[in-house]
């Protein structure tokens, strides 16, 4: 019965997943072609779409309907000036700034005035240190730079852009050389005063004036990088107008300018049928370009894995999962346990593919970063609670692995250095072997000990409840199995870390924060072993202590990168420390008064263990 | 006698042992690592972990030698006295023999190891390498103008140098300030500044002051002052620091005196050429994917290329060469290197198997044990 | 107790044989390979045939670029106000005369006219220490490029000088932007393609 509704669950995945790639709400646009273009972002090559959400997600603080944007941004600027989506809501800021105090969005428009009033702030802002400024000064300088980051979208097409008479820069540069000497004889047969010219002589001058203008907002603008450009052994990319300022054209880049013209020329035009062509022929031209060394499918596994946001859905099906295994432990049930069981392999089949997702989409383990280290813990927790479940129908265990699960998933996206998730590996990480046995091994350790730790609470509290319930007994063995197995793998990985460090640093262990973390780790729990072993410490106490694991695992595992000091800092982490050490009080604080509580209620019963 | 002998091993295998040694060592190595914070990991490393004894004012506390060396002390007890080999127990047994080989690989390496380093720049050949700290005072005598190859005469180390002893030069040389981090300040805004001494070479120009140490030991800049009295050429005060960019030379006797003062340096059976370095950037950005150094090897008669990188170091000759660092200035690319040699290297992987191995077994042991109940 | 001490003997004495075992293999050189240099100029993955195109030279001789299949074209994008190109010019036209049967050397100018180009060879000629060079060797065209048809329009060329290289099988196989190059790594990216 089971495995029928297991398979159940695998098809409404799959149909959902199909269902979601095709039927997007109706637009004017097909975009479907348009978001697959590979451009350079941030040292790595991803789809339009991506790239769109993450500046959307800079300037706005969502993502919606970021492509739409983005065309509009870089084909039809005069109307994107309009688009409001810069957020300000400090009341203070937006007076400084002469903005509309009942609206929280802006477009580029409004907010001209304004920053050119505060130009003289910003220089004494930018000499301070990020940290000694106060929250509206950060927001004034992330709107500067936003607005200048913006304005470079606004500009990365104005050579293939229409001019007034229809002609684009790029048509009129080879001109330029006449437009200028003839200009020069103008200038000097009738000196500068243009009413004095004749139509054809103003429209040399007009002409003259434009190409300087566009020329001008042209010079450094290389962020949209989407032209493939195969001047050396490696592939690399420019931006349109890198192909005419920094010599990086080609045959190959005028053909794709032409391409990009039809694009944008079909958008201003709204001609959807054309758009649709334009942007199919412009896509397999620059794949091809690329000497296929970029993967349609992997744009298309990038841009499915940021439009399906399989962790949010993960985190719904865990919430409910524990719902329903909270309704099991007073009124068990066959029915609500098949649905935890349907819901949570669900929620980790999305969670599976997330990461699964990220390996393939990075070409590498995925646990190179903080971010990624805390999905793949979660992941463990979810697997392994999900399992035991399934064998032994026993609840408190599932239900104190799948709380962890999905508290770390929610605190994941804190731990990102920017609005991309698929960040990229410092130099000393980018070994793909140390990355797939000794990190995966220790954040295997960590899901491990976090598994036990949470089970450890769940066992204190259903001893407060009902000290003589059925299920404390096999949870206090699957406790000790649990220390066991944590120890294997942190233990493990602890010295498979210092075997690494022994081949790429010259010494084994140098008493450095992230290795005496992960030692701290290993040393707690051989204490609570042998504490228990030589009698010291009572089963309580060995409970407590597993509890403890919590807030070693935290400190190791976050509260080290708060240092910022040895070789390993490269967890990079700002804000954290208040949630690292409220969690840790207040870990400390449960703990120890359900360890105080179960031992008065002992006393009471005159019980000694 | 025997008897007592066996009793005190026997206390000392307890399990016990290790339930009051290892609050220590946590609490060890808590402060060892917050404090790194503020006094860097060079000096936290000799505080905590690689000392005795811990001074909290008058009150002795132990250092990471004295826990660890009890907790080795325990388990050899424990595995020489209180281990039964059974089918039950080896996994134990195993585990705690791979901690006491790590442990003892640990005590192996902090005795034997040596780590120097190399700054190569681009198209630069060395046979040298460098100590991080320790500096000393080299001397060199040559016979005169012609004498191409100076012999080195003596080599004073600076974490001594209230003892020098420099009774075998023809000419007096004393000792009048020395700075374990020093500050350059102009000559005229010296303390002792006197217009009539006889200032000679940088110290014309220069003086030193005394300084706050710098976080890393290799960042201080080391110096001293001195006089030389007596000599044909160059008597006088003198000063000399780390990496000066002129040696001192003094003449005496129709004999030259060459005064280098540095990391300590020593020589390796071979030399390295760094051909290129390359530091490859993630597209587009300043953040380096990885960078690696194209050397020669030029070892008598044999050369041969190959590439130090990342994850990949060189060995060769009992020393490996690791890519720790690089420099990209005006003036060209260096590349530096970290030098170790190391003859306990092997433990620490031998010890990993053994846990690992006994672990594992464990588990299996305590997990089938269960089922058959 | 005395197995254990055995154990713990023979750990250490395998471990230190294993170490000297291990270390006079050491000895012997672990070469990773350096990949060589000049090969990578061989494997350009992505080469791309260069369009077709015709032009006039300053003797009036006309030709499409497909005449020259089989040799080894440097073609030079330049103009006579560009100063770069003009410190740039003495060193194509030595390669040009040193590889006279291998290379062909092709010259566009964007000039406004051809009279400019005129006005610049007479230049150039006058100049002392350059008076031997050869304008007219059968190895080198010079040409005008009326509205920058070929440099711009055909191949993308918006800042002068670029200098491209293309293989006998008209092929692009290196582009040279600005006039930074050394004639001696030109002559030795020719010689890669001979």
């Amino acid at each position: 019965m089971i495995r029928i509704l297991l398979l159940m669950a695998i098809i409404c995945c799959c149909v959902f997943t199909h269902a979601y790639a095709q039927n997007q709400a109706p637009e004017q646009f097909d975009y479907s072609a348009f978001e697959k273009i590979p451009v350079l972002d941030n040292g790595r090559v991803k789809p339009i779409g991506a790239f769109a959400k993450a500046r959307l997600k800079d300037f706005y603080g969502k993502d919606y309907k970021a492509t739409q944007w983005l065309a509009q941004t870089l084909f039809n600027p005069s109307e994107a000036i309009h688009a409001e989506v810069f957020t300000i809501k400090d009341d203070d800021l937006k007076s400084r700034l002469a903005l509309d105090p009942s609206k929280d969005h802006f477009s580029i428009e409004d907010l001209q005035p304004g920053l050119k009033k505060t130009q003289s702030d910003i220089i004494v802002l930018l000499k301070e240190t990020e940290t000694n400024l106060t929250p509206q000064q950060q927001t004034l300088l992330k709107i500067h730079e936003d607005v200048i980051s913006y304005n470079e979208l606004l500009r990365s097409f104005s050579l293939i852009l229409p001019l007034k008479d229809g002609e684009t820069f790029i048509n009129l540069l080879p001109k330029e050389q006449r437009i200028t000497s003839d200009l020069k004889t103008i200038i000097a047969q009738k000196g500068q005063d243009v009413t004095t010219y004749t139509p054809a002589e103003q429209e040399t001058a007009i002409m003259g004036f434009q190409l300087q203008q566009i020329r001008t907002g042209g010079i450094g603008n290389d962020d949209f990088k989407a032209i493939p450009v195969n001047l050396d052994e490696k592939l690399s990319w420019a931006s349109p107008w890198q192909t005419i300022n920094d010599g990086l054209g080609s045959p190959q880049a005028n053909t794709l300018l032409s391409q990009w013209e039809d694009v944008a020329n079909a958008h201003r035009k709204n001609d959807a049928q054309n758009w649709t062509a334009a942007t199919h022929t412009l896509l397999e031209n620059t794949l091809q370009n690329t000497s296929n060394e970029i993967s349609k499918t992997r744009l298309n596994v990038e841009l499915l894995y940021l439009n399906i946001k399989p962790y949010h859905v993960a985190m719904s099906l865990y919430a409910l999962g524990i719902i329903l295994l909270i309704i099991t432990l007073s009124r068990p049930s066959i029915f609500i346990t098949y649905g935890t069981l349907v819901s949570l392999f669900t929620a980790c089949l999305f969670h599976v593919s997330g990461i699964a997702a990220r390996i393939y989409i990075l070409d590498r383990p995925p646990v190179g970063t903080l971010y990624e280290s805390v999905l793949f813990v979660s992941l463990i927790c979810a697997v392994i609670g999900l399992i035991t479940y399934a064998k032994s129908r026993k609840p408190i265990l599932a239900l104190t692995s799948q709380i962890a699960a999905l508290g770390l998933l929610s605190i994941a996206p804190t731990m990102l250095q920017n609005n991309d998730s698929l960040e990229l590996l410092v130099a000393v990480l980018n070994t793909n072997f140390w990355l797939g046995t000794h990190v995966i091994c220790i954040t295997a350790g960590y899901g491990i000990c976090i598994i036990g730790a949470c089970l450890a609470h769940g066992y204190m509290l259903l001893r407060i409840k009902d000290p003589v319930h059925p299920l404390l007994d096999g949870a206090f063995q699957s406790i000790h199995k649990i220390g066991l197995v944590a120890l294997l793998f942190t233990a493990v990985g602890t010295v498979l870390g210092g075997i690494w460090a022994d081949q790429s640093w010259g010494r084994f262990w140098g008493w450095d924060p992230k290795e005496n973390g992960a030692l701290l780790i290993v040393l707690w729990l051989i204490w609570i072993q042998h504490g228990r072993l030589s009698g010291n410490i009572r089963p309580l106490g060995y409970v407590a202590g597993m509890a403890a694991l919590n807030i070693v695992v935290a400190l190791a595992w976050f509260g080290v990168n708060l240092l910022g000091v040895g070789l390993h800092s490269y967890g990079f982490t700002s804000g954290i420390a208040a949630g690292l050490a409220i969690f840790c009080i207040a870990e400390t604080i449960i703990i120890t008064a359900l360890w105080i509580i179960i031992r008065i209620k002992q006393k009471q019963q005159g019980r000694t263990s | 006698m025997m008897k007592r002998i066996k009793s005190i091993s026997t206390r000392l295998a307890e399990a016990d042992m290790v339930f009051w040694l290892m609050p220590l060592l946590i609490v060890l190595l808590i402060v060892g690592t917050v404090t790194q914070r503020w006094i860097g990991l060079y000096a936290a490393h000799h505080t905590y972990f690689s000392s005795f004894i811990i001074w909290l004012g008058p009150i002795p506390l132990p250092g990471g030698y004295t826990i660890l060396g009890l907790l080795t002390l325990n388990l050899t007890a424990k595995f020489l006295f209180k281990s039964e080999w059974s089918a039950k127990k080896s996994g134990i047994i195993l585990a705690h023999l791979g901690a006491l080989i790590l442990l003892i690989g640990g005590l192996v390496t902090s005795i034997m190891a040596e780590e120097r380093y190399m700054v190569l720049p681009e198209g630069a050949q060395s046979p040298f390498i460098y100590h991080y700290t320790k500096r000393n005072l080299m001397v060199f005598q040559s016979n005169g103008e012609d004498d191409s190859q100076p012999t080195e005469i003596m080599r004073l180390p600076y974490s001594n140098i209230d003892n020098w002893n420099t009774d075998s030069l023809p000419f007096q040389f004393n000792l009048k300030f020395s700075c374990d981090n020093c500050n350059i300040i102009k000559r005229e805004e010296s303390s002792d500044y006197d217009e009539n001494k006889t200032y000679a070479g940088m110290a014309q120009f220069m003086a030193l002051e005394n300084k706050p140490l710098e976080k890393e030991p290799e960042a201080n800049l080391t110096g001293f002052e001195f006089t030389i009295f007596g000599a044909d050429e160059g008597d006088g005060e003198h000063l000399a620091f780390d990496g000066m960019p002129k040696p001192i030379e003094i003449k005496s006797l129709g004999k030259t005196y060459t005064f280098i003062f540095g990391k300590d340096q020593s020589t390796l059976p071979f030399s390295i050429k760094l051909k290129d370095f390359v530091k490859d950037n993630y597209q587009g950005t300043a953040m380096a994917r990885g960078y690696h150094s194209d050397v020669v090897i030029m070892d008598g008669d044999t050369h041969w290329e190959t590439r130090i990188e990342m994850n990949k170091p060189l060995r060769y000759k009992g020393h490996t060469f690791f890519q720790s660092s690089f420099d990209q200035s005006e003036a060209g690319e260096v590349s530096i290197f970290s030098v170790v040699k190391n003859q306990g290297w092997l433990f620490p992987y031998i010890g990993t198997i053994v846990l690992a191995l006994g672990l594992i077994l464990h588990i299996i042991i305590t997990f089938s044990r269960r089922r058959t109940q | 107790m005395k197995i254990n001490i055995a154990v713990l003997l023979i750990v250490g004495i395998l471990t230190y044989a294993l170490t000297l075992y291990l270390s006079d293999n050491n000895i012997k050189p672990n070469i990773t390979n350096v990949p060589d240099k000049n090969s990578t100029e061989e494997t350009i993955t992505n080469t791309q045939k260069i369009p077709s195109f015709d032009f006039t030279d300053i003797h009036g001789n006309t030709k499409t670029i497909g005449d020259f299949e089989g040799k080894i074209i440097i073609l030079n994008f330049w103009a006579s106000w560009c100063a770069p190109c003009i410190k740039e010019f003495p060193d194509l036209l030595y390669t040009a005369a040193n590889n006279p049967d291998d290379i062909v050397l092709i010259a566009l100018s964007s000039d406004l006219d051809e009279g400019a180009i005129d006005k610049f060879i007479t230049k150039m000629k006058g100049t002392t220490g350059f008076e031997n060079l050869n304008f007219n060797a059968k190895n080198i065209f010079i040409a005008h490029d009326q509205d920058q048809a070929v440099t711009a329009g055909k191949f993308g060329t918006f800042k002068l000088p670029e200098t491209l290289i293309i293989d006998r099988n008209q092929n692009l196989r290196k582009k040279l932007i600005g006039a930074n190059w050394e004639i001696d790594d030109l002559q030795s990216s020719i010689d890669a393609l001979k």
